[in-house]
């Protein structure tokens, strides 16, 4: 069965549309990213599901019942989703444990205080909300959310007002919370690791439309195609000529599942499938290195070819110790290097007309 | 990340307001409201063509009416000026500096509103005889509407975000030039919006300006209208043109000099400056400014009791019915408004369009009728066509309604900013039912604000003179009335009791307001919440 099911759903906002004839299902799993750039229809799309818009056309089924079409629209109170939005939107005039409870029976104080120490805030149930921090906002609104015992919950991007050291564990303490009380979600978000990392299911949308969806490893490893491989990570897209099951591109030759079918294509190379070396390889092509980012787990390497392609290749910590070690210059601006494309690449034939 | 969106959001904001948008039945409400407040507008120009062209031409185009412009437009440059600088030091002063019972400041600045206009001018006037003309005028107007200017101006204060003015002096300004060029832009709005209130109460102002003997339209009208209706109604359009230029003129400028706050991650209260030794001087200021625009009345009006026999003060029974119908008429006129302005408030701030900010901004068209030209209009409109109406509380009440409906408009808009609709939107996510979200999300949220605009219109409506003198059935008396005939009589014994009931009626509600305006608690948070999404364009 499928949680959420969009078929052909259009909604415009003063004659601007936002969704058109959008189609998408979102299966039962525990927790769906729908990852997509500013304006893409993201947050209209969890507004339509929650039931606070109607859309212009389309269908919405949730589990086995029609909540919208064309002579339906399902109330949200009679829904039963909850609905997280990016900043809480706490009632102001109400503590953190009436927050939670507002959605519940006056008799059933005390699911609002489990829920209050599930989301890791015992002991501060008195608090109002200009007294709690932006966190502590963000899991009160998610107890507030389970509290009704929703079949979904919608998180309009839960973490994008908190700072980045804070998010990591909030993405956490999510995912164990929504575990724990096993609901289905959906969580709409722009930040790639953030659905990479939390999702079992990944919608990327583009322009109002679903561009691709899977788990995030396949989406990472084998995407569907040249757009959706550039959302999803750092991509390098060459251009190529396919012949059994090699493509010829810049990087020289390179490996290409045995069922690409021959002629022009596009290749893509992950970062981490370039390695560089100071010393020549066999195969290599040599390059130079120009910017270098450098996370401490790892280094981000744009190099630049002969033939003047930039490519960006990544580097964990050792390579570029042994690199150092052994060509003495190192991983600099600059310096002259081998690189080799390794592993199976994807490769998808070009269309003459998209080329 | 909240620059990132802020930055990558290419859809226009009007999309987002309007995805909040509820239904359309709120936009003929609107109009059913409007066109009642602007009723009264319609019959003046209907009485005005009664009266005829001729007359129309005789009385704007004598020497007299020349004078009585001049009068208005030096009246009004002076008392803007002054009360304008007066309030805006009054509320750096609360704001940004570290007062000792800073609290207790708030509220006795605001004092002197409860401080009818009239009951100051006579105040004045009864100490010395000689304080007639332009100079007395402006005297009593600057202490009696500077509250109209320190109270946004403390608001706007209190909402600038001192992070500017930190970068501002970083880049090298130093205190006073941060001020001009860092502050004053960020409270400009507040600054003219007060102004043009003061303005509009100088237009309308009657019972201060005739015991100093100083000639405006409005006296002008008052003084006709005993002997030639046709002529004060003739003197009305005058008046109502002046209105309706300066709130012309006000959307003019008020458009300009956008006010909004950037990065709402760390809103922050400005820190309050320590004045060491400049306190005793500041607070000597402050209590020089509250002894003149709140003392001095209530002195003489005690001083005056005192010198008066016991046989010339009146019955204590007499006061108290007096009392008793001010509140009654003021109490349900400020209801009657509050009600009115709540679908008005709600249909504008909810989504905007043209017809919304029509419909909104032509409601505040009745703020530029003075109290009379209400009154006159009223009485017009009961003698042509609903005779049984004429002379009963009734159309009193719909006087205070109409002419203070702006005020408790300004208000309720405000509170209903506090209570955006996203709210109503989790809520009723959560499984309850319009009615029940509306008793427990939004009420809760706008009742501060409702009971700040019933304060404020019921305040204003017991300090009112003009309207009452007119409309008050026979027979009944306010405490208005009461106290305008035994002054006009120069009983002024007999007079102060009922100024002294009006003051000690209108200070309560003077306070909470004042309170009102001060309050911090989650109001930050409710307007950031609902200021947010707009200043980030929508974030898909």
């Amino acid at each position: 069965m499928s949680a959420v099911e969009i078929r052909g759903v259009s909604k415009s906002y003063d004659g601007t549309a936002v969704l058109s004839d959008f189609t998408l299902t979102v299966a039962d799993t525990f927790i769906t990213a729908i990852l997509g750039p500013s304006g893409s229809g993201k947050t209209t799309l969890l507004r339509l599901i929650a039931g606070f818009d109607r859309p212009d056309a389309g269908t919405i089924v949730l589990g086995d019942h029609v909540v919208d079409d064309a002579r339906t629209h399902v109330r949200p109170e009679r829904r039963g989703i909850g609905y997280v939005p990016q900043d809480g939107a706490l009632f102001p005039h109400l503590d953190a444990i009436r927050n939670i409870g507002f959605g519940l029976d006056r008799g059933d104080r005390g699911r609002a205080r489990n829920l209050l120490d599930l989301v890791g805030l015992t002991g501060l149930g008195h608090r109002y909300p200009h007294e709690l921090s932006g966190g502590q906002q963000q899991r009160v609104a998610l107890a507030r959310a389970l509290a009704i015992r929703p079949k979904l919950v919608l998180l309009d991007e839960p973490f994008s007002s908190l700072d980045a050291s804070l998010r990591v564990s909030m993405r956490r303490d999510i995912a164990r919370v929504l575990a724990e009380t096993q609901t289905p979600s959906i969580i709409v978000t722009h930040d790639q690791d953030e659905a990479l990392s939390l999702a079992n299911q990944v919608v990327i949308l583009d322009e109002g439309h679903a561009l691709a969806h899977g788990s995030p490893a396949d989406l990472y490893r084998t995407p569907i195609s040249a757009a959706a491989a550039r959302y999803l990570g750092d991509a390098n897209l060459l251009s190529a000529v396919v012949d059994a099951g090699v493509a010829r591109c810049v990087l020289g030759v390179v490996q290409v599942g045995a069922d690409v079918s021959s002629g022009p294509a596009t290749v893509l190379v992950r970062p981490e499938q370039l390695h560089i070396s100071a010393a020549p390889i066999q195969g290599a092509v040599t390059a130079t290195i120009g910017s270098v980012d450098y996370y401490g787990h790892d280094s981000l390497a744009e190099l630049t070819l002969d033939d003047g392609t930039v490519v960006t290749a990544r580097l964990t910590a050792s390579a570029a110790i042994n690199s150092a070690a052994i060509g003495g210059g190192g991983i600099r601006r600059g310096n002259r290097v081998y690189v080799q494309a390794v592993g199976d690449m994807v490769a998808w034939p070009m269309n003459v007309c998209n080329s | 990340m909240t620059s990132l969106t802020a930055t990558a959001a290419p859809a226009p904001p009007r999309a987002l307001r309007s995805r909040r948008g509820r239904p359309g039945w709120l936009v003929y409400v609107g109009v059913v409201i409007a066109l009642g407040l602007l009723s009264p507008l319609v019959l003046v120009a209907l009485d005005a063509r009664h009266a005829g062209w001729t007359e129309i031409h005789r009385v704007l185009f004598r020497a007299r009416s020349q004078r009585l412009l001049v009068n208005t437009v030096e009246l009004s440059v002076v008392v803007v000026s002054a009360a304008a600088g007066i309030g805006t030091a009054a509320a750096w002063c609360t704001e940004r500096c570290a007062l000792p019972v800073r609290r207790f400041w708030t509220v006795l600045l605001v004092l002197p509103i409860a401080v009818p206009d009239f009951v100051a001018g006579y105040a004045w006037h009864s100490i010395r005889p000689t304080f007639t003309g332009l100079w007395a005028a402006a005297l009593v107007m600057t202490l009696s509407t500077y509250p109209l200017i320190y109270l946004p101006v403390a608001a706007a204060l209190r909402r600038a975000d001192p992070g500017v003015d930190e970068v501002a002096r970083s880049l090298g300004l130093g205190r006073a030039a941060t001020f001009l060029r860092v502050t004053v832009p960020q409270i400009r709005p507040a600054l003219i919006g007060g102004s043009l209130v003061v303005v509009l109460t100088l237009l309308s102002e009657y019972g201060a300006f005739e015991i100093v003997h100083f000639q405006t339209f409005t006296t002008e009208i008052f003084t006709e209208f005993q002997f030639d209706q046709a002529a004060a109604s003739a003197l009305c359009v005058p008046l109502v043109l002046l209105g309706l230029l300066v709130l012309t003129g006000e959307s003019r400028i008020g458009r300009r000099g956008r006010v909004s706050r950037t990065a709402s991650a760390a809103a922050r209260i400005a820190r309050r400056r320590r004045l060491g030794y400049g306190t005793a001087p500041v607070l000597a200021a402050l209590s020089a400014l509250i002894a003149l625009a709140v003392g001095v009345p209530i002195g003489t009006l005690l001083y005056w009791m005192h010198r008066s026999q016991r046989s010339t003060l009146p019955a204590a029974a007499t006061v108290g019915k007096a009392t008793w119908a001010t509140v009654d008429y003021s109490a349900l006129g400020a209801l009657v408004a509050v009600v009115l302005a709540l679908p008005i408030a709600i249909m504008a701030v909810r989504r905007t369009s043209i017809a919304r900010r029509l419909i909104e901004r032509s409601t505040y068209l009745t703020q530029s009728l003075p109290g009379v030209v209400i009154a006159l209009s009223l009485v017009f409109f009961s003698i042509r066509y609903a005779f049984p109406l004429y002379q009963t509380s009734l159309l009193l009440v719909a006087a205070y309604a109409i002419l203070h409906f702006p005020l408790a408009l300004v208000c309720v808009k405000v509170s209903v900013v506090q209570a955006p609709p996203r709210l109503g939107d989790i809520a009723r996510s959560l499984g309850r039912g319009p009615a029940v979200v509306f008793a427990r999300v939004t009420l809760p949220l706008i009742a501060p604000g409702l009971l700040a605009g019933f304060c404020l219109v019921f305040l204003t409506a017991t300090t009112e003179l003009t309207a009452t003198l007119v409309l008050a059935p026979t027979g009944v008396h306010t405490l208005a009335t009461q106290f305008w005939a035994y002054q006009s009589e120069a009983a002024y014994g007999s007079a102060a009791p009922y100024a002294l009931v009006i003051i000690a009626l209108a200070a309560v509600p003077g306070a909470l307001l004042g309170l009102w305006f001060d309050r911090e608690r989650y109001s930050r948070l409710a307007t950031e919440q609902s200021s947010r999404p707009t200043a980030q364009g929508p974030t898909t």
